[in-house]
């Protein structure tokens, strides 16, 4: 019996081919965000450079163009001689230049429409999950609440955000959800950590993620739905006025 | 015959029929661990403190029980961190990839790391574990493990009378619907098998929903329900149909 054609795995999705043109920028967002995802995690070698744009549908120019790129932002190392190779490298704590270069990729009206697929689908995923969650993801869900208020650093706490989201995603049972949730943290995630006009409080996002944790496991669909959107937009408004707030150094 | 006879003649017949699977899966799972059970306890009789190596000589056993039957995507042993010297978080399992091939299914289990795979929390691991018995996880979205909707059974391994990890199968839920569904169509009620939390795992009818519990006035008003396999609190559920 084969995989069903819909399954992907992490890593196979991480170097799948490029949609829509093979553009360096196309190359180095897709490792970017992969990264970020942890579908690339550190010190892993990437295929021969051959067989890596073979795999994006890329030409070998365009690869390395894009892996020159990468070097220059410290996400992948080049190891010469016999055991060489290129190597992803993980920073533990993004910089803040590194951040607001993401998200000066999004134009304000491009996160309001992010925005809106992610309170759709973070709602949806609640309101499932309050009928849906096992006993397992409740009570990771509570446990995983907290972590954000507790996490050191914006790549910690970043990846403590996440985690809880996906969780949620998970909880509603749902694979699609999960993917898009999923895709949706590793575009948007880290953004939200970025030192902006008005930074989250990691104690006040610990308490909306309890809030969403115990409405689900009391079983309170509607408002679990309400809780999550309100969270996501909220946080949605920070990172445009963020994003607005650029405009003032560009 | 009584109609009412019939229906619970027709929803015990049923119940057998469902637990096939189950029990053929377990069966299985035991071959893989009775391997592990051989191996731990050959290196206990010489003294030798086990390392991840040792086990790789399980995947001929692995694989032969992975490739007898069409359900599980995924066979192997999870090991009791602790019991090797080498790594603390370790699992010999194999994965049919997408042209069925069986590969090592490679996960993050880099204690370090937020992200890793944290498998002595997941109920599959921890009921065997703590309760010493068998046990279906899910169904569940198997995140960053099979990446897939599946149920994880498991059985606890003993060597030398020393919980030493659990051997199981992962099954993906498209797999066990149309193993079970071509049963549950037989009953002219709606039925569902559920799992020890109430959860659907398959219905023959979409007012039982996948993945949902099962809500407390279906269960009042519940029919028939009879044990599937009476361990794991697995069970058919069947119910009046919509009046």
């Amino acid at each position: 019996m084969g995989e069903p054609a819909g399954r992907i795995t992490a890593r196979a999705a991480a170097l799948s081919p490029l949609h829509g043109g093979g553009r360096t920028e196309a190359v180095v967002q897709r490792i970017t965000e992969s990264i970020a995802l942890g579908l690339l995690i550190d010190g892993e070698q990437l295929p021969s450079e051959t067989d890596l744009s073979a795999q994006l549908g890329v030409s070998t120019v365009t690869l390395r163009e894009a892996l020159s790129t990468l070097r220059e932002q410290g996400l992948v190392a080049t190891k010469r001689g016999r055991n060489g190779g290129s190597f992803i490298r993980v920073p533990r704590d993004p910089a803040g230049s590194f951040l607001r270069s993401r998200l000066a990729a999004f134009s304000v009206s491009e996160l309001r429409d992010a925005g809106d697929e992610h309170a759709a689908i973070s709602g949806a995923a609640a309101r499932l999950a309050a009928s849906r969650a096992a006993t397992d993801n409740i009570r990771r869900l509570l446990s995983l609440a907290t972590r954000v208020a507790d996490a050191a650093g914006v790549g910690e706490r970043t990846r403590a955000d996440t985690r809880f989201h996906i969780e949620v995603a998970v909880a509603s049972q749902s694979e699609r959800l999960t993917r898009a949730e999923v895709s949706l943290q590793a575009e948007l995630g880290a953004l939200l950590w970025i030192p902006g006009p008005r930074d989250v409080e990691p104690a006040a996002a610990a308490e909306e993620h309890i809030a969403i944790a115990q409405a689900i496991a009391r079983e309170e669909g509607p408002l679990a739905q309400r809780l999550a959107e309100n969270h996501v937009s909220e946080n949605l408004d920070r990172i445009i006025e963020a994003r607005i707030a650029l405009h003032d150094k560009e | 015959m009584t109609a009412e006879e019939s229906t619970a003649d027709a929803a015990a017949r049923c119940a057998v029929e469902l637990a096939q699977p189950i029990e053929r899966m377990f069966a299985l799972a035991a071959q893989v661990g009775e391997a592990m059970t051989t191996v731990c306890e050959a290196a206990f009789a010489e003294g030798h403190r086990l390392v991840s190596g040792d086990l790789s000589g399980l995947s001929f056993t692995i694989q032969s029980a992975l490739g007898s039957d069409r359900l599980p995507v995924g066979m192997g042993v999870v090991v009791e961190p602790g019991l090797l010297t080498d790594v603390d978080h370790y699992l010999e399992w194999l994965q049919r990839d997408q042209a069925g091939t069986p590969v090592p299914l490679l996960l993050d289990l880099d204690p370090a790391s937020e992200d890793r795979y944290d498998y002595p929390d997941m109920e599959w691991f921890r009921v065997p574990k703590e309760e010493g018995r068998r046990m279906i996880g899910g169904p569940y979205f198997d995140y960053r493990g099979t990446d897939r909707y599946a149920l994880t059974l498991a059985v606890p391994v003993l060597a030398s009378g020393r919980f030493v990890g659990v051997a199981g199968a992962d099954i993906p839920v498209p797999n066990i619907e149309s193993d079970v569904l071509p049963a549950l169509r037989r009953l002219t009620q709606r039925a569902a098998l559920v799992n020890h939390e109430r959860r659907v795992v398959t219905a023959n009818t979409p007012y039982f929903v996948t993945g949902s519990r099962m809500r407390s006035d279906d269960r009042a008003t519940a029919v028939h329900v009879i044990d599937v396999v009476p361990d794991l609190g697995w069970k058919l559920v069947v119910s009046a149909p919509p009046t």
